[in-house]
């Protein structure tokens, strides 16, 4: 996976896959990003092929820290399997998802 | 080539080294151990010799080397090695070891007065 | 005292021997006895107590066997057998093979130094010999070896730790009698493939027997995997067995499970988790999915497989989800395959995933002369895993097989088939 942060914007774009090897990266980007002051957190995916429970895992954690930091965090443009994964596991209601 | 005569009889450093690292009695002892050690290997060269085991020869002064250089006999060493490596025939080494057994005595005296000191 | 030996003085007391290491067996194998005796003397003077001499080679090696020393100081001329000899014939031994044996040589030939390395010995000491040399060698290759043989005996108990947890996680899984009995009751056979990708997984499945034959299936799948994700499984399994009058209704049974693993798990931990219970007299399955891959479906002899929705918030993940029962028909002819996505998801020789629908055209292609068994070899094999390729998941897959009627050898010959695929995939069960 890559993960490209633009700081001032509070944007996120991730490619190609995302899974259990990713953890630490993701966990850093998430703790340095919300740390950082702004208001809504875009993780852009529309570039990201793949995804396993364990990187669904990880959303969940970002998820968790925008809660405590009262920030919005944005999910936009899951495609393909990422998106199939949203829809089984109803994550595109547990976050705010734009196509 | 260096002959035994260019080297100092004494290690001093050497035997330094030795007095910070040791029992000042065991030191001593060691001290007093080496000259008779030393005869022993006479000895055995010379009974070496008389059966015509060079090998046997330069095997025992390997040994008087390895003893006398560590405890600071830097003259008796350096006989020792010149017999073990550089004499070639027995003929040379019979003819230094009346030098070994000299240098063997001086060495002892020397030891005895470093150790009194000491 | 001159000054001079005042600077060597503090040389050698700068060099204290750290505690633990006053006790270390140093074995001194020389022929000179003055050298035995000097060499000893100054390991005492720094308080090592545990010494032993050999006179010789031969004696070298005796004492290696009997007094086993930490560290060998090994002299290189010796009378019986040389210094090489003796440095080559102990790292031939296993318990020897990285202990350190320091070469004590008055050599500075480049060559026999390199002929002494490449004996075995881990380092040499100069002769004439220099006490503050050999304390410090001394001390360098006893610590290296101290954290060498913790680290390895660590090693070694996490390893037997790790394999008893694999044992106990094995465990976990239907037995295979049990297993035969509901096949057999139900008029069915049933066959299962679970390997983790490490010693220990993040999958479970379970048999639960209901009434009349009737039984669920279970099939969990944990975030992540190894020893987090499989501790999971063992909260998860007792959790399961104390709702046991919920076993008969799957809706009913996520929704709690799903209300104590919220408690249980930290935030991004979660289940997906399939529960199907086959009531074959009525020719009925009932199930409930936690966002788990979709169960493939075949429904009576002429049936096509298909896909059963399985959305569904995954266990652990959100309070107070209710979740759905559906019920679908399981006429006789009939197939049903739950796996996890590990198997979905593998990556082959290419990097492709077979995925949901790749798997629903393999399955169209397993016609019901294939026993369960079989159907899931091909599923594997469509996938591109073999059974020495690695997992990047763990992977797990159950087939419940209605198409051929009872025949009596078949449950046995099924587990017979069964069990060396799933053994020889799980290390050996």
């Amino acid at each position: 996976m890559q993960i490209q942060i633009d700081r001032t914007s509070g944007q996120i774009a991730m490619s190609g896959e995302f899974t259990f090897t990713d953890h630490i990266p993701f966990k850093q980007m998430v703790t340095e990003i919300f740390a950082a002051p702004g208001k809504a957190v875009v993780i852009d995916l529309s570039r990201l092929d793949f995804i396993d429970s364990a990187g669904l895992g990880m959303l969940l954690l970002a998820r968790d820290e925008a809660k405590k930091t009262h920030r919005e965090l944005i999910l936009r443009g899951p495609i393909g399997q990422v998106k199939r994964m949203f829809t089984v596991t109803k994550f595109n209601t547990l976050f705010k998802v734009e196509e | 080539m260096t002959t035994a005569a260019d080297v100092p009889l004494i290690d001093h450093d050497q035997l330094e080294l030795l007095q910070a690292a040791l029992d000042p009695g065991e030191l001593r002892a060691m001290l007093v151990q080496l000259p008779s050690a030393a005869d022993q290997a006479l000895s055995a060269i010379n009974a070496a010799l008389a059966a015509g085991d060079l090998p046997q020869a330069r095997k025992a002064a390997h040994v008087l080397k390895g003893s006398a250089s560590s405890l600071g006999a830097a003259r008796l060493a350096e006989v020792a090695r010149t017999i073990e490596l550089e004499l070639m025939t027995a003929g040379e080494i019979e003819a230094c070891l009346p030098d070994l057994a000299d240098i063997i005595v001086a060495t002892s005296d020397e030891l005895a007065r470093w150790a009194e000191r000491a | 005292m001159s000054p001079v030996m005042a600077t060597v003085d503090t040389a050698v007391d700068e060099r204290a021997v750290p505690e633990g290491l006053a006790d270390a067996r140093i074995l001194i194998a020389d022929d000179d006895p003055l050298c035995r005796r000097l060499v000893a003397g100054v390991l005492r003077a720094q308080k090592f107590t545990n010494i032993e001499f050999a006179e010789g080679g031969l004696s070298a090696m005796e004492q290696v066997r009997r007094f086993r020393p930490d560290l060998l100081l090994l002299d290189m001329q010796m009378p019986d057998m040389s210094g090489l000899d003796v440095c080559r014939q102990i790292r031939a031994q296993p318990d020897f093979a990285d202990a350190p044996i320091l070469v004590q040589t008055a050599t500075v030939d480049r060559k026999k130094m390199g002929e002494l390395f490449a004996a075995g010995a881990s380092d040499f000491l100069s002769k004439p010999i220099n006490p503050s040399e050999l304390i410090a060698r001394v001390v360098v290759h006893l610590e290296r070896w101290n954290s060498l043989r913790a680290l390895r005996d660590y090693r070694e108990r996490i390893s037997r730790e790790v394999e008893a947890a694999r044992r106990m996680q094995v465990e976990l899984l239907p037995d295979p009698i049990t297993l035969q009995w509901a096949a057999r009751t139900a008029d069915l056979r049933i066959a299962s493939y679970n390997r983790p990708s490490s010693e220990l997984g993040g999958d479970l499945w379970g048999m639960l027997p209901i009434s009349n034959g009737a039984f669920g299936i279970f099939l969990a799948d944990f975030t992540g995997h190894g020893i987090n994700a499989a501790l999971n499984t063992f909260r998860l399994h007792a959790l399961i067995h104390e709702y046991k009058a919920l076993h008969h209704d799957p809706g009913a049974l996520l929704s709690m499970l799903n209300e104590r693993l919220v408690r249980l798990l930290r935030i991004g931990q979660f289940a997906t988790f399939m529960y199907v219970v086959v009531d074959h007299r009525a020719g009925v399955l009932k199930s409930a999915s936690a966002g788990a891959p979709p169960a493939l479906l075949v429904q009576g002899m002429k049936g096509r497989a298909r896909l059963c929705d399985s959305s569904g918030f995954p266990l652990g993940v959100e309070r107070g989800v209710r979740y759905r029962t559906s019920r679908r028909k399981f006429p006789l002819g009939s197939l049903l395959l739950l796996f996890s996505d590990g198997l979905s998801e593998f990556p082959d020789a290419d990097g492709k995933r077979i995925g949901d629908d790749g798997l629903l055209a393999t399955l169209d292609t397993c016609g019901p002369a294939l026993t369960p068994q079989e159907v899931i070899d091909r599923l594997c094999a469509a996938a591109g895993m073999t059974e020495g390729s690695p997992l990047p998941d763990d992977t797990t897959i159950v087939c419940i097989d209605r198409r051929a009627g009872h025949r009596p050898n078949d449950g046995l010959r099924d587990r017979a088939t069964t069990q060396p695929v799933a053994s020889s995939s799980c290390g050996g069960r």
